[in-house]
């Protein structure tokens, strides 16, 4: 169905999901409805090759999101391995339970899996505290060098990073991934209590509590993020 | 720096009022989330203090840098081998189970270990049925037993009323049969015997010779206790089915979270 195909062709990152040479027809399609969003379409048809059985299909997926599931991940559980470890058993859940997606966004489903499996970290964390997180730094990252940065600025912006991060690890596990769902991801008070299985205004109160934390932390840093 | 210097300007003044302040609704209008009557209270409060003021600026500059923080890179690929699809495809097993014992199963633990301590307490009830019969005796059974020991001799040293002519027992000779009839049963079913006492308590009749017998209420007392053993057998097959259950249970979590992939 090559007309259906054309605007997934547009996205840069379809070659994964085109470099195979029969791609199902829709009606291959078990969701109720096929998205307009090429990128959710594309999503699809992976995750129905996977259903059959299809290995290759699940690991385009994976590579697909596993940058932005990492991202996610670490900043809740601020331990690199055990970040590492969630996203792992994520994708292993996720490979399980192939049969449960009901449609809509795979992205959306990846990561509830995750956020899940991030969770199931910290309560196992939480039930055998050992140590605090180790101080979370990534030296691979540094603030995109224009023409015109200011390395002073750049210097700045490189601290204010690494104090945020510090601090983030230093609040609850709560808190933190509700300000991470939150700022980071962008969800909404609704989709993060129905992530996290709480009420609505317990996700607004980890979310101004967390916040409220993060600026005592960061008391005497706060020049930092200041203009 | 004069940011800074500023702030604490307009902190200074205010700081006593600024402890009495809502600083939640602070944080939600700087994350967009304060309702109406929320809002209105964090904008005025702003508006009159300085404190107040800075705050909101600060957690608004947060939440703005938590937005924009940088990625982490990955440490390793997350791409599954055949070996781990191999091992997860869904087996019989893995479907009974389902998320059986995964740490958000938050049923099966406490039903477990309350079946498990259900049938604990039912086997130590149907084990040590002396500890009821204990129970008894401490609370209530020694004090009606001890009245109807008084009775007793009160019967035997004097006569009772409504009992004319009750002869003082001789004291019995060494070998010769103990008048009370419970004593030709055995300690243990003497002692359930007698906590049972208070039931029969003041069913005290003479007999041809004047003395105060017990009417044949103890053999129905043993038929009770007979019945009673029935009722802790079965007492102690529902106390074992739940245990069992109870750990089957405790199992098949450890079984699943171990198994279950």
């Amino acid at each position: 169905m090559p007309s259906a195909l054309g605007p997934m062709l547009d996205s840069p990152s379809l070659e994964i999901a085109v470099r195979r040479e029969s791609l199902p027809v829709e009606q291959d399609l078990r969701s109720t409805t096929v998205p307009d969003d090429p990128v959710q379409r594309r999503d699809l048809i992976l995750l129905e090759r996977a259903r059959d059985g299809d290995l290759d299909a699940f690991n385009d997926l994976v590579t697909l999101y596993q940058d932005a599931l990492y991202a996610l991940v670490v900043r809740m559980v601020p331990d690199r391995d055990q970040a590492a470890d969630a996203v792992q058993e994520g994708f292993f859940s996720a490979f399980r339970n192939l049969h449960t997606f009901r449609g809509g966004s795979v992205k959306a489903w990846l990561n509830r899996i995750c956020v899940n499996a991030a969770m199931d970290t910290q309560r196992a964390r939480r039930r055998r505290p050992s140590q605090p997180y180790p101080e979370l730094e990534d030296d691979s990252w540094q603030p995109p060098a224009g023409e015109d940065a200011d390395p002073e600025r750049t210097a700045v912006l490189a601290e204010r990073s690494r104090a945020l991060s510090v601090a983030l690890t230093t609040i609850t596990d709560d808190q933190r991934t509700a300000i991470v769902l939150y700022d980071i991801e962008g969800y909404d008070y609704a989709e993060i209590a129905e992530m996290t299985g709480v009420s609505l205004g317990t996700v607004k109160s980890r979310i101004h509590r967390g916040r409220l934390a993060l600026r005592d932390r960061l008391e005497g840093r706060m020049e930092l993020f200041r203009g | 720096m004069s940011g800074s210097s500023e702030i604490q300007m307009h902190e200074e003044p205010n700081s006593s009022d600024h402890a009495q302040h809502d600083l939640l609704v602070i944080a939600a209008l700087a994350d967009r989330g304060a309702t109406g009557e929320e809002a209105d209270l964090a904008r005025a409060q702003i508006a009159a203090c300085g404190a107040c003021a800075a705050l909101h600026a600060d957690l608004v500059s947060l939440a703005t840098a938590t937005r924009q923080l940088p990625p982490i890179e990955r440490p390793r690929d997350f791409r599954l081998r055949p070996v781990d699809a191999q091992r997860l495809r869904p087996n019989l097993v893995r479907r009974l189970f389902g998320s059986f014992g995964t740490p958000r199963d938050g049923f099966s633990r406490p039903l477990a270990a309350g079946l498990t301590t259900l049938g604990l307490a039912g086997l130590m009830l149907g084990i040590l049925p002396g500890t009821l019969s204990l129970g008894g005796a401490t609370s209530g059974g020694a004090p009606a037993s001890t009245a109807m020991d008084q009775t007793l001799e009160a019967g035997a040293s004097a006569p009772a009323a409504g009992v004319p002519e009750v002869e003082a027992p001789a004291p019995a000779p060494a070998g010769a049969q103990p008048t009370d009839p419970l004593q030709q049963y055995s300690d243990g079913d003497r002692a359930a015997a007698d906590n049972l006492r208070p039931l029969g308590a003041g069913e005290l009749q003479g007999d041809d010779g004047g003395r105060p017998v017990m009417i044949a209420s103890a053999p129905e007392d043993f038929t009770d206790v007979a019945d009673d053993s029935s009722g802790v057998s079965q007492l102690m097959v529902i106390s074992g089915t739940l245990l069992i259950v109870g750990l089957g249970l405790f199992a098949l979590r450890w079984t699943s979270r171990r198994f279950g992939g």
